[in-house]
């Protein structure tokens, strides 16, 4: 059974022609898919962002890096940079930090957790869309729940326009993130969390590392290559993060909540040009590549260490 | 082996009481934090038109108003609106 199961030898390139065959077989649908879905669009953008494109999307001559300079020169785009930095920092970083927390005491033995895991996932579950019309309903300023709960906790005085405030818009759009993003952090964590070896916990013990320095010393060091695939997985989805600016304030009041995905769609499909919009994306593919691989590189370095 | 050593794992992993209550008390504020937006879509989803834009907010829906949006959801299950 067990030489059954597996095979001593090596499964594709000892079974000849027709197994290696067999194996493609499989692969070229996925690959197909990759191609057509993944790669073709990626190819095209950026074909897209080196030409004049009118807006039916048809391409009208080379225009080299004229796309790229022109949104470059643009100011609004350095302000949707700058914005989609500070989003992306402030969410990731209080994702995490909170998402760790949640998955520290879920970790934990008590009663009731299973429960309270699944609570969890109602936010995750739920489309995103459904949520941030959710909150767009609690944060009106004539009847909505959000005044009125902090009113109650002492936190507020008057009635805010939330989303229509150039003060108060990001930062509640930030918290939503945030509300979205803590519960599949959680999870990602604490399946990191539940596979810390128990036995290193006993030997903290004999040395009297308990609680907090428990935790700091030994959990979170362990826990780094796990943190490292969230960070970057968050960090990815929240830059890349179009459906609540666009469904609570679509870059307003006064541009103040638009970010790069905004602004691009905005270039894109109102203002219809469509080869600098192509250009913006090309940016953020960059800076979210060299993103990926410095952030990569440091933390595999770390932890080689 | 130490007094300490010998205690169950999980108290081990947890620390001292003080800061086990006080991090069930955050957790608990975490918690509702990301439950009570729920609760607000619940008790919206079976309040009627008028309660859904009353201050204070309504959070129990009344009787009368449950049975409305039982009607309601058998109306637009029959496509009648």
């Amino acid at each position: 059974m067990q030489s059954r199961l597996f095979p001593s030898r090596s499964p594709v390139g000892a079974r000849g022609p027709r197994g290696r065959l067999t194996g493609i077989g499989f692969v070229i649908p996925a690959a197909v898919l990759s191609l057509v879905f993944l790669c073709y669009p990626i190819l095209d953008t950026f074909w897209l962002s080196l030409h004049k494109v009118n807006e039916f999307g048809a391409t009208q001559g080379f225009a080299g890096l004229g796309n790229f300079t022109a949104v470059l020169r643009d100011p609004a785009f350095r302000a949707s940079l700058l914005r989609s930095a500070m989003w992306t920092v402030v969410v990731v970083v209080v994702t995490t930090a909170l998402g760790m927390f949640v998955a520290a005491v879920l970790n934990q033995p008590w009663r009731g957790r299973a429960f309270v895991r699944a609570l969890l996932l109602l936010p995750w579950a739920s489309s995103l869309v459904v949520t941030t019309l959710l909150w767009e309903w609690m944060a009106n300023a004539n009847y909505g729940a959000l005044d009125h709960l902090l009113r109650q906790v002492g936190l507020g005085g008057g009635t805010t326009a939330w989303l229509g405030s150039a003060t108060y818009a990001l930062p509640l759009m930030m918290w939503i993130a945030i509300w979205v993003s803590v519960p599949p952090t959680a999870l990602i964590l604490l399946a990191g969390l539940q596979g810390v070896d128990t036995e290193i916990y006993e030997a903290a013990a004999l040395d009297k590392v308990r609680g907090a320095r428990l935790f700091f010393d030994i959990t979170l060091p362990l826990l780094r290559p796990v943190v490292t695939v969230s960070v970057l997985l968050n960090v990815i989805f929240v830059f890349n993060s179009f459906p609540i600016i666009w469904i609570l304030t679509q870059g307003g009041p006064v541009g103040t909540t638009n970010t790069l995905p905004t602004y691009m769609y905005n270039l894109g499909f109102e203002l219809y040009e469509m080869g600098e919009a192509a250009a913006v994306a090309v940016i953020m593919f960059i800076i979210l590549l060299i993103f990926s691989i410095i952030y990569t590189r440091l933390s595999w370095k770390n932890l080689a260490r | 082996m130490s007094r300490r050593s010998e205690l169950p794992l999980d108290r081990i992993i947890r620390g001292s009481s003080v800061g086990r209550i006080m991090t069930r008390i955050a957790f608990a504020v975490v918690m509702l934090i990301i439950i009570a937006p729920f609760f607000v879509m619940l008790t919206t989803a079976l309040e009627n038109n008028r309660a859904i834009s009353e201050l204070p907010p309504v959070w129990w829906p009344h009787h009368n108003a449950m049975d409305f949006s039982v009607i309601s959801v058998r109306d637009g299950l029959r496509g009648e609106t």
